[in-house]
């Protein structure tokens, strides 16, 4: 395919829009990027998912070389939801063939759906009175503790200290799983089903889970990417300009999160995820491709 | 759970050794993909023609240099993150937390044993 100056240019805005909501509310962007070409620019889905988890992987390594540095990611839960993640990508790999797509976009975007709902009645971070400070975790990372699923952060937006612990693991693992079957075949990182189960089942604050989010998606899409390149559906001069603005796009949305309010998240990625699961549930019907 | 104000643990802002070291491998990968990435689309832009799909084989096959930088820095993006699980299973080991430093491992291999079953 021929890519004109103008259409490089469009690229690259494309990339800048989702690294920037992406590295915000600790998706991969695939969920923007993906329809975008297929319905603007009229790739080829498989080509289109490939650029999709190129960016998505851009997007993570954006957004962690900030993140990681405000101590917001919780790099322990993070590997340790990617254990169930990963299998369930390899897993959905194997058996894509059985699963016919519209039931499977029909349920996601159902689910999604309700998700976003759950989000904007979500109470928010508010949480208990503070504990006897003797129990916060010690070790030598001072806000994540050795062999220890939780941690503290200080919030960019309220100033105040925050603890929390991780809950409900083996469920929140499930539903990594999930997110990991999801990615190969939508060309997303999974962040949109992450980040409110970390939230809502696991009992994460919003912004630990966005940020934990977007330390995984970019190893969720490793494992789909080297796929896809092997079997020929990677287009380099087509994702270079996506994935450079995601890169630039992700630095911002990455500085932006930090000092949002968590309300504000929690609406924008409640507003993502009701229009994933339109655009789920169009696909499914078969009013786009 | 939450847990917020004064009583919380009083310095729980500074990352440690562990986030630090993967903090500098994401920048180190970021600078470097984004420089090839860049360059890459110049000269490739320049060289003009239809763009094409390839595979990391034509690092070594392709014939036109916009393509082979390009492929270049799409595979040092790529293993930032494997390179970060790599630089937090080292940390973890060293401070002894071996249980996370086994889960960081399982997802190295798991990568490999993916991307191992998909070019298959």
């Amino acid at each position: 395919m021929d890519v004109t100056g103008l259409e490089l240019l469009a690229l690259l805005a494309l990339g800048l829009g989702a690294g920037l909501l992406g590295a915000l509310v600790g998706i991969g962007g695939g969920v923007i990027v993906v329809p975008a070409l297929l319905l603007v620019f009229g790739v080829d889905v498989r080509v289109a998912v490939a650029t999709s988890l190129l960016a998505v992987v851009g997007t993570s390594v954006a957004a962690g070389s900030l993140n990681q540095a405000s101590g917001l990611a919780n790099l322990r839960i993070g590997l340790s939801l990617e254990l169930a993640t990963i299998l369930g990508g390899i897993a959905g790999g194997l058996v894509a063939t059985a699963i016919a797509p519209n039931l499977l976009g029909a349920l996601l975007g159902v689910l999604l759906g309700a998700t976003a709902v759950l989000l904007l009645r979500g109470r928010g971070d508010e949480g208990e009175a503070a504990p006897d400070p003797s129990e916060a975790p010690s070790g030598d990372e001072a806000s994540q503790a050795p062999g220890h699923l939780g941690g503290t952060y200080r919030d960019g937006h309220s100033g105040r200290v925050i603890a929390y612990e991780a809950e409900r693991v083996p469920a929140t693992s499930a539903i990594a799983f999930g997110a990991g079957a999801l990615s190969g075949l939508l060309g997303v990182g999974g962040g949109f089903l992450k980040v409110p189960a970390m939230n809502l089942v696991m009992g994460l604050p919003l912004k630990v889970a966005a940020a934990t989010s977007s330390f995984m998606v970019g190893i969720t899409a490793l494992a789909s990417l080297f796929i896809y390149v092997a079997r020929g559906y990677f287009v380099p001069y087509l994702a270079a300009p996506v994935v450079v603005g995601v890169l630039l796009g992700g630095l911002s949305g990455a500085r932006l999160q930090h000092r949002s309010s968590p309300h504000a998240l929690r609406v924008i990625l409640a507003v993502v995820l009701a229009l994933v699961a339109v655009q789920l549930l169009l696909r499914a019907a078969g009013v786009v491709s | 759970m939450i847990r917020q104000g004064p009583g919380v643990a009083p310095s729980p802002t500074r990352p440690g050794r562990a986030s630090r070291l993967a903090q500098r491998v994401m920048r180190a990968g970021l600078v470097l993909s984004l420089g090839l990435l860049l360059v890459g689309t110049v000269v490739r832009g320049l060289a003009g023609g239809p763009a094409e799909p390839m595979r990391f084989t034509a690092l070594v096959g392709s014939t036109d240099p916009g393509d082979r930088v390009l492929l270049l820095g799409t595979l040092v993006l790529a293993l930032t993150p494997m390179a970060q699980v790599a630089s937090l299973l080292v940390s973890w080991a060293r401070a002894r937390d071996l249980r996370f430093a086994l889960v960081a491992a399982g997802v190295i291999m798991l990568l490999i044993l993916g991307a191992f079953l998909g070019g298959g």
